[in-house]
């Protein structure tokens, strides 16, 4: 791949995204609910498109690829329930809507400090977000300066494809928040799935002699691949240690949980819920395929999330099929760590800044701005230490986030639930994810994620029964609708 | 609708069982692979069903 080519495709990215961003701002407003939600008014293809976008990282390509490789037909299940736990925001998305639009919550620790009647639950939750999702943008950043190092035969180093990628993203958050961020998310959604399904088509038509031929390639080169645990790796304790965190993603990650404040309505909201169940069901059938496509091009690659770079450097594809490639593994990089400095620093103004006193909202914007710049710092950092694997790292993250589930899922069902019980279990539960990732220590063979639910939930119910109830019965009004 | 969760919740735990009993030993693309699709197709039908409640309100 020439490097003068791979310089153009990102310039012509960045100019592209940057002019959408900066025209998002056309009618924007000035308050902290137009800069955070776009005033709660997006288009119904958008905001489906940049809620597939921010949930779909670079993950998928990377690291879902590199799983696929390595571990076969388990990382079709892990992903697959995944989508499935968007049961929660189809159960509880009315929910968060409307407490959301009753009490203005701008984020959802902001909604559990209304709830539990107490601004230090919303804090505490705000701070865990803030732990757990730094790691997971600095993976993201680490996918790009890997695949720009690796096309690029070094020419772009990984340092600076980082650098490239946090700029980026820097720069589209700040200009019009929300707007910026779901502009240029739908159309880089739109990339990924375009970009993916061509090189899909390419592989198996071009290299593999059709579907009939893969298939049966797959089937009697790599069976132990098309079962659980088959090779081995997928035993049952590793897929459920990746599957759970994720079964709750669409409540436990801000980032996601946020975007059920965003619609106009609720026919809106199933517009963005049923959109995105389309993308993700194709998208993830993709990636998966894709992994199998490098195990039979490419066996025996010591690191599996370099599946993807080496199939792009190694296989004489078109290059424009590669550059398009790259760039859809950008935007889904981009999209998804640009919705978490949102999302994270609305959490740092609107629940860890104002839990002593208010701030006036102009204030809370620059904050937030400041903020973010301090976040692309910490993440670039984070990022140059290049830590290995990148779909454990990213697994890691939503762990530690379970700890919030139980809170969440408790504010909206069980009146008994009160704020002792709330802080709890969220900071038992981040405390004991911290501790069991730092370690490496997994219990008769369980992930921290399923040690974090479980200590989090059995917290969260205990200190709740033996502290004195404080009821809430204007919220449970207000979410039950009319 | 609580009942639908709760079979929907079902539906989940059999798509960790499954794979690693009925289909353990299948090596093949309708095996696991294909109970996996399946199930992501169900789940997807049945919560578009779910949402289909939802009516605008003020």
């Amino acid at each position: 791949m020439k490097i003068e080519l791979i310089w153009i495709s990102i310039l012509v990215y960045i100019v592209w995204g940057t002019i959408i961003a900066v025209l998002s701002r056309r009618g924007a407003g000035k308050g902290v609910v137009d800069y955070f939600l776009a005033n709660r008014k997006l288009k119904d293809s958008i905001s489906s498109l940049s809620y597939s976008a921010t949930t779909y990282s670079a993950f998928m390509m990377l690291g879902l690829v590199g799983l696929a490789y390595k571990g076969g037909v388990g990382a079709l299940g892990f992903e697959l329930i995944y989508l499935s736990g968007l049961v929660l925001a189809v159960f509880f998305g009315p929910m968060f809507w409307r407490a959301g639009s009753h009490y203005n919550c701008i984020s959802p620790a902001e909604l559990l400090s209304v709830r539990y009647h107490h601004k230090t639950v919303g804090a505490a939750s705000a701070f865990i977000s803030l732990i757990f999702l730094i790691p997971y943008s600095a993976v993201q950043l680490m996918g790009i300066g890997y695949l720009l190092e690796t096309l690029s035969r070094g020419k772009i180093s990984f340092v600076v494809g980082v650098l490239i990628a946090t700029l980026i993203t820097w720069v589209w958050t700040e200009v019009a928040g929300l707007r910026s961020i779901a502009t240029t998310d739908s159309l880089q959604a739109g990339i990924m799935l375009v970009s993916s399904l061509i090189l899909i088509y390419v592989l198996v038509y071009r290299f593999l002699g059709g579907p009939g031929a893969f298939i049966h390639t797959v089937e009697t080169t790599y069976p132990q691949w098309l079962m659980v645990p088959g090779n081995g790796y997928f035993r049952f304790q590793t897929f459920l240690g990746l599957s759970l965190p994720w079964f709750f993603f669409s409540i436990s990650n801000p980032q996601v949980s946020q975007r059920l404040f965003v619609p106009a309505s609720l026919p809106k909201m199933r517009k963005m819920i049923g959109g995105f169940l389309g993308y993700g069901f194709l998208y993830t059938l993709i990636t998966i395929v894709l992994g199998f496509c490098t195990l039979v091009l490419f066996p025996g690659l010591t690191n599996p999330d370099q599946a993807t770079p080496t199939l792009l450097s190694r296989l004489s594809l078109p290059p424009l099929i590669v550059l398009l490639v790259t760039v859809g593994i950008f935007s889904a990089a981009i999209s998804t760590i640009d919705s978490v400095f949102l999302t994270i620093s609305s959490m740092f103004v609107r629940d860890i800044l104002r839990v002593k006193k208010e701030v006036e909202e102009n204030k809370q914007i620059v904050v937030a701005q400041i903020f973010i710049t301090i976040l692309c710092v910490t993440s670039f950092l984070f990022a140059l230490m290049r830590f290995n694997l990148i779909a454990i790292l990213s697994v890691a993250s939503s762990a530690g986030l379970l700890s919030i589930v139980p809170a969440t899922v408790g504010a909206f069902l069980w009146k008994r639930g009160n704020k002792e019980g709330a802080l709890c279990s969220m900071i038992g539960g981040a405390g004991l994810s911290f501790l069991l990732q730092m370690t490496g220590w997994k219990p008769w063979g369980f992930w921290p994620g399923v040690w974090t639910l479980i200590v989090s939930t059995i917290l969260y119910f205990g200190v709740s029964r033996l502290t004195p109830e404080s009821s809430n019965d204007d919220f449970f009004h207000t979410i039950k609708g009319k | 609708m609580k009942k639908i969760v709760f079979w929907y919740f079902i539906l989940v735990l059999l798509a960790y069982i499954l794979p690693y009993t009925l289909f353990t030993h299948v090596s093949h693309f309708y095996g696991s692979f294909l109970f996996w699709i399946i199930f992501a197709l169900i789940t997807i039908g049945i919560l578009t069903v779910m949402m289909r409640a939802w009516k605008n309100e003020n």
